[in-house]
C-alpha cells in the first residue's frame, strides 16, 4: 500500500470515527430532547391548572362578595369558605414554584448541547460543450462541508470547517478548510491566528465553501479555490486582525493580515500551510465602510495585498520569483429584494522578466421575486501574457465569462439552482508543470449546472 | 359630525399607539447596555460589555414581534442573516427559548443574558427597553 493510500486510509477511518462519535451525540440529544419534550408537556399542564384555579379563586371571591346577606345568615358557612380560597392560594403559590423548577430545568438543558456542529451539503450535476477544459457529462456528488464555533470564555472564540468533496478526476479529499484561533481584544479588534479565508472583497468571506449560501453555483473563475484554478490565494495561513468601528451614522471595518505567501507549483497555487517557502510574505488589507439609514445594505471598500510567489517546476526546482501586488476595490448591496457584489483587481507583478500589468474583475446582480432569484454575473479578466505569475497558473490567461441562473429556495436551509454559462479564453504560451512553454488555443464553451444544497 | 367623531377616534388611537408594547427587553444586571446596543447585540456586532460576554437568547414565543419592532427584520432574514455571521465570524447564533418563563430562568442565573419577553419582567433581571 502506498503512503498516500494510507493517509487516505487514515482519514476516512478518522472521518466514520467521527461521524460514530456524531450519530452517538445525536442519540443523546435525541434523549435530551424527549425529555424536554415531558418537562414542556408538565410545564403545559401546570399552566392550564394555574390557569383553571386562578379562575376558580376568582369566582370563590366575587360569589364570597355578592352574598353578604347570606353571610351574615349562615356566619358559620364563611370561614370555611375563606379557608377553601386560602388552600387555592396555597395551591396556585406551589405551582408557580413548580412551574419556575421546571422552566428552570428547561433552560439549563437547551444549554447543555455541546458544541453544535454546523454544515451544507451539495449535489448536482453538470454539461458542458466540447471545448470545456474540465468536461462534465452528468451528476456529481458534490461536497460535505462542517463548521463549528467552539468558545472558551468571554474573548476566546475558535473555527474549524472541515470540507469532503470529489475533484475533477472522482478522487475524493478531506480538507482542514479553516482551522482558526481568535482573541477579542473588543468589539473593534479581534485577532486571528491560523487558516483563514484571505480576506479581499466580499465574496471570499461572506460565502467562501458552502453552497446553499452562495447566490450561485460557481464562483468567479478569479476568486475559485486554489485546487480549482484559482489565480489568487482563496486561504491563507497566518495571523489576521479584524473588526469594525462607528464612522458617522455607519461602520467602518477593517481587515489586515499576514500570511505565508502562496507558491506555484504544478499549474497551481500552493497555500503553505505548513511552512513558507521563501521570506516573502503575504500581506494584505482591506478597508470597507457600511452606511445607515437609507443606504443601509451597502459596502463599499478598498483592498490590496503582495506578496513574493516562487514558481516550481515538477522536480521541485525553482524556476523564478514573482512579486505579486494587487490593488483594487469593491461594493456590494444587500437589501430590498436586491443582492449585487462587484470586485475589481488590478495587478502590478513583477519578475525576472520585468513588471507587468494585469486586471481582472466581476459584477453579480440578483433580484428576488418570492422564492426566486433570477442572477448574472460578468467575468473579465485581462491578463498580461508576459506575466509569468500568470502562465504558470492553468487558467492563466485571459477570459470572458457570462453567467446567468436562478435559485428556487425550497425554504430557508434548502435550494435548487440552475445555471447556465458561456465562457470564452483567449489564446497563451503559457509555462507547464515541467517549465516548458507551451500554446494554449483559445476556447470558447458553454456549461448546464443544476445544484441541490442544504444547510443545517 | 360623523367625521369630526371619526378624527377623534384617529387621533387617539394615534396618540395611544406608541404606547401599546408588546413586550420588554430584559437582561442580568451585570450587563450595562444602552438601548442602542440592543440591535447590535442581537446581529452579533457587539458581544462584549465590560469584561462579560453578552449571551442573547431568542423566545420563539415572541420571536416575530421582536424581529419585527427592534431589528426591522423577520425570521427568515434573521437566520440568514445568522447563519452568514456564524460561517464568516466564527460566532454562535443566539440560543432559542420556548417561553417567557425560560428566558427569564435564563436571564435571572446567566451573567451577560440578554432576553425579551411578552410579559411584564419580574425580580432578578433589569429592563432595558420595550418594544
Amino acid at each position: 500500500m502506498s503512503k498516500v493510500q494510507s493517509i487516505r486510509r487514515g482519514l476516512a477511518c478518522l472521518t466514520v470515527g467521527a461521524l460514530c462519535i456524531a450519530a452517538g451525540a445525536n442519540a443523546r440529544a435525541d434523549e435530551q430532547s424527549d425529555r424536554i419534550k415531558a418537562l414542556e408537556q408538565r410545564l403545559e399542564r401546570s399552566l392550564q391548572l394555574i390557569d383553571k384555579l386562578s379562575s376558580r379563586v376568582a369566582e370563590l371571591e366575587r360569589a364570597a362578595r355578592a352574598a353578604p346577606v347570606a353571610a351574615q345568615a349562615a356566619s358559620g358557612a364563611q370561614p370555611a369558605q375563606a379557608a377553601v380560597v386560602e388552600d387555592h392560594a396555597k395551591s396556585i403559590a406551589a405551582l408557580q414554584q413548580s412551574v419556575d423548577q421546571i422552566a428552570d430545568g428547561l433552560s439549563k438543558n437547551a444549554n447543555d448541547t455541546g458544541i453544535p456542529v454546523h454544515g451544507f451539503i451539495d449535489v448536482g450535476a453538470g454539461w458542458s460543450s466540447r471545448q470545456d477544459p474540465v468536461p462534465l457529462r452528468g451528476f456529481n456528488a458534490g461536497s460535505l462541508d462542517l463548521y463549528l464555533t467552539p468558545q472558551i470564555g468571554a474573548r476566546v472564540k475558535s473555527l474549524v470547517e472541515l470540507v469532503v468533496e470529489f475533484d475533477e478526476d472522482g478522487e475524493s479529499s478531506i480538507d482542514m478548510e479553516r482551522v482558526q484561533i481568535g482573541y477579542t481584544l473588543s468589539d473593534e479588534l479581534t485577532l486571528w491566528a491560523g487558516r483563514f479565508h484571505t480576506p479581499f472583497g466580499l465574496w471570499n468571506t461572506s460565502y467562501h465553501h458552502g453552497a446553499n449560501l452562495q447566490p450561485s453555483i460557481s464562483r468567479p473563475v478569479f476568486i475559485d479555490f486554489e485546487d480549482r484554478g484559482g489565480l489568487i490565494s482563496a486561504h491563507s495561513v497566518g495571523v489576521w486582525a479584524n473588526g469594525k468601528t462607528a464612522l458617522g451614522d455607519g461602520k467602518l471595518t477593517y481587515d489586515a493580515f499576514l500570511a505565508n505567501g502562496p507558491s506555484v507549483r504544478g499549474r497551481e497555487l500552493e497555500l503553505n500551510p505548513f511552512t513558507d517557502d521563501n521570506h516573502g510574505k503575504m500581506l494584505g488589507l482591506n478597508l470597507g465602510y457600511r452606511p445607515a439609514g437609507v443606504l443601509s445594505g451597502l459596502s463599499v471598500g478598498l483592498h490590496g495585498f503582495s506578496s513574493s510567489v516562487g514558481r516550481y517546476n515538477d522536480d521541485g526546482s525553482l524556476r523564478g520569483t514573482t512579486k505579486l501586488r494587487a490593488l483594487g476595490g469593491y461594493f456590494g448591496y444587500d437589501g430590498r429584494d436586491w443582492e449585487t457584489i462587484g470586485e475589481f483587481y488590478r495587478f502590478s507583478n513583477s519578475s525576472d522578466s520585468g513588471s507587468v500589468l494585469s486586471n481582472a474583475g466581476f459584477l453579480h446582480v440578483g433580484r428576488t421575486f418570492g422564492a426566486f432569484t433570477p442572477y448574472a454575473r460578468y467575468e473579465r479578466a485581462s491578463l498580461n501574457p508576459r506575466d509569468d505569475y500568470f502562465r504558470s497558473l492553468r487558467n492563466g490567461r485571459s477570459y470572458t465569462h457570462l453567467v446567468a441562473g436562478a435559485r428556487y429556495a425550497i425554504d430557508a436551509n434548502s435550494s435548487l439552482k440552475l445555471e447556465l454559462r458561456h465562457s470564452r479564453e483567449t489564446a497563451a504560451a503559457q509555462i507547464d508543470a515541467a517549465g516548458a512553454e507551451i500554446d494554449v488555443p483559445e476556447a470558447s464553451f458553454q456549461r448546464a449546472l443544476f445544484q441541490y444544497s442544504i444547510a443545517f | 359630525m360623523k367625521l369630526g367623531v371619526r378624527a377623534l377616534v384617529v387621533l387617539s388611537w394615534l396618540a395611544c399607539a406608541p404606547l401599546a408594547r408588546a413586550g420588554e427587553v430584559v437582561a442580568h444586571p451585570s450587563v450595562l447596555l444602552k438601548i442602542s446596543d440592543i440591535r447590535d447585540v442581537y446581529l452579533g456586532e457587539k458581544q462584549l460589555s465590560g469584561d462579560i460576554r453578552l449571551v442573547p437568547v431568542d423566545n420563539s414565543a415572541t420571536q416575530e414581534v421582536f424581529l419585527a419592532a427592534v431589528l426591522q427584520t423577520n425570521a427568515r432574514n434573521y437566520a440568514a442573516r445568522w447563519r452568514r455571521k456564524a460561517f464568516r465570524d466564527g460566532i454562535s447564533p443566539p440560543p432559542v427559548k420556548g417561553s417567557d418563563a425560560e428566558v427569564m430562568s435564563f436571564v435571572r442565573s446567566t451573567p451577560g443574558a440578554i432576553g425579551y419577553i411578552a410579559g411584564t419582567a419580574g425580580a432578578g433581571v433589569i429592563v432595558l427597553d420595550k418594544f
